[in-house]
Order: C-alpha cells, then structure tokens, then sequence
C-alpha cells in the first residue's frame, strides 16, 4: 500500500511537471458540437473531418470534439474551456454558435475560430464556412418531381435561417420546372436533432398523404419513418443514410469537410490563416476543380433513366454549367428577385443569398417571423 | 448481524470527522474514476485538481466557479428551508424557469425600457414569479394533501415546456436565430461584468447578498428556530403554536423565491433572452437538491458544497477541453460524493454494532 502510494505520487508529480512541457509541441484544434457524434448525420460528418484531420497531419496535431453543447449560454462556456486550454484553431460547427463563437474570439485575439454556416466575423480571427447544400437540393427536386404520385411533398425543416431557405428554395424551383403540379408542405420542427420530433413530423406528413420526405434536420428518423410505409420515399441528409431505407432511400446529401479542414489546419500550421468566407459545393470552385463540401451518394429506388438524369444534372452542377437559382426567379407574392430584376443571370450570394429570407412562387405557408 | 445503535453523543468533532472521513472517500474514489476514464490519468487528475493554474487565465476559471457555486448556493439554501421540516420541494428547475418568465414579462410589461433602473423591477419580478410556481405544489399540499414531491417535480417539466412554448409561439423573436428564442433586453438592463472575458458579473453579488441575507435569518432569528424545532419534533411544533400549515407555505415561498430570483438574475446577466427550454436550462435547480443535502443543510455546509461541486464540474469541462475525458466524469464525482456525505452522516449519528447471529436471537 505505501509503496503505492508512493509511486502514485511520484507520478503525479511527474505528469505535473510534464504537462507544461507536452502542450506546446502539438498544433492543438478543437471541434464544439452541436449533437452527438453518433447522430448519424450531420455532427457525425464533422467528426470525420476531424478524424481526416488526424491522418493528415499525425503526430503534428491534437485534436479535441466537445459534443452535445446546448447553443444558448453554455456554448460560450465550452468554447472558452478550448480557447483556454491552449487550442489554436477551433471549430464551431452549429449556426447557433455564431453569437458565442464572435463572443470568445473577442478574448482571445490570437486563437483562430471557424464557424460553420454563419455571417459573422467580428474579429480578425473569425472566418466562416459553408457548403452550398442548395445544388443538392435541386437535385433533389428532380428526382422528386418524377417520383412522387399523390404530388405531395413534405419538407421537414429545422430553423428558418437563410442556409435551410435556399434549400427549400432551390427545391421547389427544379420540382416546379419538372412538375408544377406538385405542392411542397414545409413544417418548422425548431430543433437540429430530435429523432422523435423528426419522426412525428415525417408521420404527420404521410398520414397527410405525402409520398415524399425531405428533411434539414440531422438523424436518421425520417428515413426509418418513410421506410415503414409502402410507397413512400425520402432523401437522406448529412450523411450517406442508405441503410435506414433499403426501399425508400432516394439519394442522401453528404457533407464533406474533410479538405477544408485540412487546408485550414495546413493554413495554421504554416502560419498562414486568414479570415474567410468559404463556400464549396459540389466542386471546390464551382466550376468543377477540386473535392467540394456535398456529394451525391447512392442514388437508388428509381427508374434507370432518371438515375441517368439526376447524374447529368449533379455534373452540370459541378462544372458550374448550371447554377442552382437562374433567372428569372420570381418571389412568392409574384415579384421578380431583385438580382434578375437588375439583370443578373442568377441570384448573387451577396447580398441575396447569404441572407435569403423569402419563399419563391409556388410555396405555400408563410415564413416565420 | 450487524446493528446501527444511534450515538449517545454526537460533537462537533465527530461532525468535523465524518466530514474528513467522506472528502478522503470522495477524493480515493474519484481518482479511481479518472484511472478508469482517462487514458492520462496521472495528467488528468493534477489538471482536475489545478485547473484554475493550469488555463491561459487563472481568472476565467475562477469566474466559471464562482458562477455556478452563487447559483447553486442561492437555490440550495432555499431548498433546505424545506427540507428541514421534511417539506420536499424538488422543483426548483421549474421555479427558475419561471423567474427568468416572470422578468422577462415584467420588461414587456413595463414597454421594454432602455434603462438600467428598471433591472431591480425585473429582479423582483422574477422573485414572485418563483414564488408563484412555487405555490402550486404548496397549495395541493396543503388542500389535498398530496405528495409535493410529485408535483413540484411534474411542474418542473410543465414550466420548461411553457418556456418552450413563449420562445416558438408568443414571444417568439429573429427566426433566423437558429434557435427558438425571445428578442434581448436591452443591454442597459443587463447585468455588467466585473472583469471582462469572465463569467464574473453585478448579478452574482445579488445571489451571494440573497444567499448571506436568508442564512443569518436561519441561523439567529426566531423564523430559523422554529423551522429547527419543526425539523426534530413536528408535535412540539404544534405545542409552541406554529402551524405545519403555515411551513407548508413559508418554506415553498422562500425556496420559490430564491429559485425565481436566480432565473432572474440568469436571464439578465447570463442570456439576456428566453431561449427554448432545452438550451435555456443548465440543471441548476435539480443540482442544488445534491448540494443541499452535501451540505447537511446547514448555511456554511451549503456554500463549502456548491463550491466544491462547482469545483469539480469546472474542472471536468477542463479536462474535457485539454485531455478528452469525458465530461461525465464531473456527475460520477458529484454522486460518489453524495454518498459518501450522506454515509458518513449516517456513521456520525449512529453506531455500528456486530454481534454474532446467536447472541442476537437469545437477546
């Protein structure tokens, strides 16, 4: 026993006098979640960033995920524990944490932080990213518009910022295109990740007759809800959800952060970082160079042909030969879009885009104000 | 057979020893968590241990502790009002809930003033608002004679849904928020910091000053007696002429009112908006019950309690951030601790006795 605890205590002392030594050799990066890294879908594509990250640089970096960090005043304080703890570059990926995010970069001026979806960049050490999940979902809409049979759509949707309203839009303009007939019905469930809510909502749709599922939440439980009804079909969302439908998985919107990661941890290694605003689609440029932040993966449960098709789309897509709003692009009330009006051949990301808080023709309901 | 005979004599140094003796359990067991948990252990549990010397700012740190040790000080020391004359009000997460409501309404009410003198309004406010809740339970106790441990547990989840509620429907503010929220106050009614780029802020003093106000009226008024006598012997309680009605409705006031006051005080100094319940509530009121009972609800106990628990929950939200542990670890200390407080209790007041099975069938 004494003997233990001697040794026990030499330890201690030695790690003491360790630990200040170790922390400065590693380039140490830090990831605030949202969700869990289990949720399937959204978080768990950022966690396989993170891993990406690992691989590349080994032994060069650490890397540390805080996970289910609720997005009101509990984020400052997780963001602050990884500022503190000696980390150089960190990653908030939820639009939630834009506030709390700008908050601790304030503080601490020579850590760099990255925050996902959001606009704002305060400090010289806050850059944002985003993907355009929109040249997805005009995809989506295709496929959707050749699918369904009761022409009923139903769109389960998370919060009404500008990045989930470019996706309801983008969709309802390829599906008009290709079926006006068909009616999109958009329910705002308020929350990124709540499998029973999302399952309720996916429900309450098909009771209504709805034979189509679109979701911007984060799990897999509208997958497994559409999967139980014959006839119904639903596109997978964040990651490859395949699986949870074998008979009703149309194609899943997978996230891809794994090359901007990397080149923004590459960029604090060789002390290069700047504040930016980065958004990769399809492709890395929008005219096909380069591995982007979405893919297409496993197109499924339609006909051949339209497989063909929806691909044909996907590439024109990503050579930028076509853009996910061209004009003329008219609003719900019937007004053309301010960017066409003006002679544009497409909407502008700024400042339309990246502020998007308008429904096009055809969408029935109102935004919630 | 193994026998619990209560202790004749009870001092303030078997006091003082079963306190020893349970901080040495929780620490043994503690590290044990950590050797289980980490793959750093021997970095993990000097980090756990000097965390506030370990971080870029010693008084970041600090500011986090303190923060969460004036809000769980604050809501157990009304607790434990109750729970002295057996009174059981373990809703004090609704009770806050409804504080930061009730402020919140009273700046709508009083047409959302741009002024700082409007802040001890909205504190106040948010005082009945707690107390309100709080009355509920108090009022079916003492009517219907029902189990206020149910229903002041039940409206806990009634109250965090109707915060839910005001921040998606009435109150509703910027949808683009990302987040179901209400519109802020207007900064001149938010509490200020004390030291910038900390959690240290005005609304804490107001938490300690409530916190130091209602442990001298427990420890040397009348009102503090007579909760004490209700404890040990509620029919003497009677003879004295106190009414275990009207403790019924004094300690469900009080604990109400400190809940309501910490809502408050959150509201305007920590979010300074209503956000939708599961982002909005951090579990103060339900982790005060833990620390009531730490502090043998006892004032001094209370505050030694919240700061060692708030220690500890800091300390593992740092180990998380530097080593990767997992931040569960901070609730198997707090529960090792528990117990280990609460036996130690039992062993201060009683005895164990072994006797052999034989002996104990001729007695």
């Amino acid at each position: 026993m004494k003997k233990l605890l001697i040794a026990f205590s030499a330890s201690l002392i030695a790690a003491a006098v360790s630990t200040g030594a170790l922390a400065q050799d590693k380039t140490k990066v830090g990831f605030v979640y949202v969700g869990p890294i289990g949720d399937l879908g959204w978080t768990y594509r950022h966690d396989i960033g993170r891993l990406a990250i690992e691989k590349e640089f080994g032994d060069k970096v650490e890397t540390t995920y805080l996970e289910n960090v609720p997005e009101g005043a509990e984020a400052v304080k997780s963001i602050t524990q990884l500022a503190e703890t000696g980390h150089d570059i960190i990653f908030t990926t939820s639009f939630g944490f834009m506030d709390p995010t700008n908050e601790v970069a304030a503080q601490y001026p020579d850590v760099k932080f990255e925050h996902a979806t959001g606009f704002k960049r305060e400090t010289d050490n806050v850059a944002t990213f985003s993907a355009r999940f929109y040249e997805a979902r005009v995809i989506q809409g295709l496929i959707a518009a050749k699918t369904t049979k009761t022409n009923k759509i139903g769109y389960i949707a998370s919060f009404p910022i500008p990045e989930v309203v470019r996706g309801i839009n983008a969709f309802q303009l390829e599906l008009a295109k290709h079926n006006p007939d068909a009616v999109v019905d958009v329910k705002w469930v308020f929350t990124w990740f709540d499998p029973a809510k999302e399952a309720e909502a996916a429900q309450a749709f098909i009771d209504a007759g709805a034979d189509i599922i679109v979701q911007h939440t984060d799990s897999p439980a509208p997958m497994t809800i559409a999967e139980k009804t014959e006839g119904v079909y639903a596109f997978g969302q964040a990651s490859n959800m395949s699986r949870f439908g074998e008979t009703s998985h149309l194609v899943s919107i997978v996230d891809n952060w794994d090359s901007y990661y990397i080149d923004r941890v590459a960029a604090v290694l060789d002390g290069s970082w700047e504040q930016s605003d980065i958004w990769w689609g399809l492709s890395k440029d929008g005219k096909g160079n380069g591995v982007g932040m979405v893919e297409m993966a496993d197109y499924g449960n339609i006909p051949e042909e339209l497989i063909t098709e929806a691909k044909a789309l996907e590439e024109s897509l990503r050579t930028g030969e076509r853009h996910s709003f061209p004009c003329p692009i008219y609003k719900q009330d019937g007004e053309l879009a301010e960017d066409c009006a003006a002679g544009e051949e497409h909407l502008k990301d700024f400042p339309t885009l990246v502020s998007m808080d308008w429904y096009v023709q055809g969408i029935e309901g109102s935004l919630p104000k | 057979m193994i026998h619990l005979e209560p202790r004749k004599h009870t001092s303030a140094w078997t006091n003082l020893r079963a306190i020893m003796l349970a901080l040495l359990i929780t620490a043994l067991l503690s590290v044990l968590v950590l050797f289980v948990m980490s793959d750093r252990p021997t970095d993990a549990i000097w980090q756990m241990m000097t965390f506030p010397w370990q971080g870029r700012r010693m008084e970041v740190q600090w500011g986090l502790v303190l923060q969460q040790t004036a809000y769980l000080a604050c809501i157990a020391i009304g607790l434990s009002v109750g729970y002295r004359a057996n009174i059981w009000n373990i809703g004090a997460e609704g009770q806050f809930a409804f504080g930061s409501i009730g402020a919140y309404a009273a700046y709508l009410i009083l047409g959302s003033p741009d002024s700082a003198y409007v802040f001890p309004v909205l504190i106040l406010a948010g005082i009945l608002a707690g107390c309100f809740w709080a009355m509920i339970p108090a009022f079916l106790r003492v009517t219907c004679n029902t189990n206020e441990l149910l229903t002041s547990l039940m409206l806990v989840y009634v109250a965090s849904h109707f915060l839910t509620y005001l921040c998606i429907g009435p109150l509703k503010g910027d949808p683009k928020a990302g987040q179901a929220e209400t519109y802020p106050l207007a900064e001149s009614v938010r509490a200020t910091k004390l030291i910038s780029g900390t959690e240290l802020h005005t609304g804490l003093l107001i938490l300690m000053a409530a916190f130091f106000l209602l442990a001298a009226i427990l420890l040397f008024t009348l009102l503090g007696y007579r909760l004490k006598v209700a404890q040990h012997t509620p029919r003497a309680e009677r003879f004295a002429g106190f009414s275990p009605k009207n403790t019924v409705w004094l300690s469900f006031a009080l604990s109400g009112a400190m809940a309501g006051l910490a809502g408050a005080v959150y509201l305007t100094a920590e979010t300074g908006k209503l956000i939708q319940a599961e982002n909005y509530l951090e579990n103060f009121g339900f982790a005060a019950i833990v620390i009531a009972f730490l502090g043998r609800l006892h004032p001094l106990g209370i505050l030694l309690a919240a700061l060692l628990i708030s220690y500890v929950n800091v300390g593992a939200s740092y180990i998380q951030a530097s080593l990767r542990v997992d931040d569960s670890v901070a609730d198997l200390i707090e529960v090792v601790a528990l117990f280990a407080f609460l036996g130690c209790a039992v062993l201060d007041n009683y005895q164990v006795r072994f006797t052999s099975s034989r002996k104990a069938v001729t007695t």
